[in-house]
């Protein structure tokens, strides 16, 4: 009784000290090998948000990104100067990924997507797709304290059609063992 | 006599001007003219650590290492110089004597360079002493020769776009970095981020639209 009321009191401070999430967006997913797709990073629960920061991390040998752009959030709070970051397929980062709001204006509170990560499936695996460096700012300029959620990428390699004709020999084995049974 | 009108500290006693600028990151320039008098044999020039004085200027620690002697101080020809006061002060003076040339009458000597241990775009020289040939010992202290305007990070007197460009530039980069540019880390963090370019976005008016 006791801890549960200990759990129960931690669960409210945990969730009371975060004002908000940022998370990656879908996840988990599944593409298939050589698929592009789009990765949102989107905020929640988040109120007078003026600018914002992250890096993104992936599994290089599986996903690639081709480009970052801006997304609606933001904007809808007024003119923005949008800094899409720095792509290293090597090493798997995108860095300084970063949104302000110009002038003297108030945050944005509503939820939606902050920016919108390309990308392409490459080998077959599955990857984290990880937030990190993250900077949100209210027009006061002050830091919001905000929970980040990570998201995950599954790739599956598509069947290459010479394996697949290998397959039908066993199989047609098989049938006419099981054929050749049934008539004896 | 026209010297103290670059953006920096510049002050005047005593028919001598001193004047420091700040010519990279963490890295300053100090000039003394002799505007009139007997020559100057002899040039303190004070750096608080803590805060003091004027609070614009003086509001976070200067980060020299006594122990370890970070930092370093070069002098002009004909000049030596070192660092006078223990670490326990409040602020720690660089000295740099003659040795053999002195700065007469209507010169300006140069080239005294203090490069610091952090990365510091925030001058924190306050105060100076000046020693004579004749024993004549005048004192003054630093004050900023132009006002200064948050967020105008070129300093050309307004904030615009080029403000936000050379943010924009330097985006990512951090203190030793190459590419690192001081003026751009306005909140002298060591990394140029989003707080850097919020500060200075706030700073246009709205709807302003940067390339």
């Amino acid at each position: 009784m006791r801890i549960g009321l200990l759990l129960g009191v931690e669960a409210i401070l945990v969730s009371s000290a975060f004002a908000g999430t940022i998370s990656v967006q879908p996840s988990p997913l599944d593409v298939m090998a050589g698929q592009t797709f789009a990765l949102e990073i989107s905020a929640s629960g988040i109120t007078d948000l003026y600018a914002f920061q992250f890096d993104l991390g992936f599994t290089p040998g599986i996903l690639a990104a081709s480009s970052v752009t801006e997304g609606p959030l933001l904007v809808s709070g007024g003119t923005t100067i949008f800094v899409p970051g720095v792509i290293d397929n090597v090493t798997g980062t995108i860095s300084f990924t970063a949104d302000s709001l110009v002038g003297s204006v108030p945050g944005v509170s509503a939820d939606g997507v902050l920016a919108i990560v390309q990308m392409q499936a490459h080998g077959s695996g599955e990857g984290p797709i990880t937030l990190a460096n993250v900077v949100l700012l209210d027009s006061a300029l002050s830091e919001i304290i905000a929970a980040t959620r990570d998201g995950s990428v599954s790739v599956s390699g598509v069947p290459e059609p010479r394996s697949c004709a290998l397959c039908v020999v066993p199989v047609g084995v098989l049938f006419w063992r099981l054929y050749r049974k049934s008539r004896c | 006599m026209v010297f103290c009108v670059e953006a920096g500290l510049c002050g005047t006693s005593g028919q001598a001007q001193v004047q420091v600028n700040r010519t990279g990151n963490a890295q300053y320039e100090y000039r003394v003219q002799n505007v009139a008098g007997q020559p100057i044999v002899r040039v303190k020039v004070g750096i608080d650590e803590a805060s003091s004085g004027n609070p614009e200027l003086l509001t976070t620690p200067l980060g020299w290492d006594f122990d370890s002697g970070s930092g370093s101080l070069a002098a002009p020809a004909g000049w030596t110089g070192g660092v006078e006061t223990l670490e326990e002060s409040a602020y720690f003076n660089l000295v740099w004597t003659r040795s053999g040339r002195a700065i007469s009458q209507g010169e300006t000597l140069g080239g005294f360079v203090v490069s610091l241990p952090v990365a510091d775009n925030r001058y924190r020289t306050a105060h100076w002493t000046i020693l004579r040939a004749d024993g004549t010992i005048t004192t003054g202290t630093l004050q900023p020769t132009e006002p200064v305007i948050a967020g105008d990070v070129n300093s050309d007197g307004v904030v615009n776009c080029a403000d936000i460009a050379i943010i924009k530039a330097g985006f990512g980069k951090k203190a030793g970095d190459a590419q690192f540019d001081a003026r751009a880390d306005v909140n002298n963090d060591g990394v140029i981020d989003v707080r850097d370019l919020s500060f200075v976005s706030q700073k246009l008016s709205t709807g302003t639209k940067c390339p």
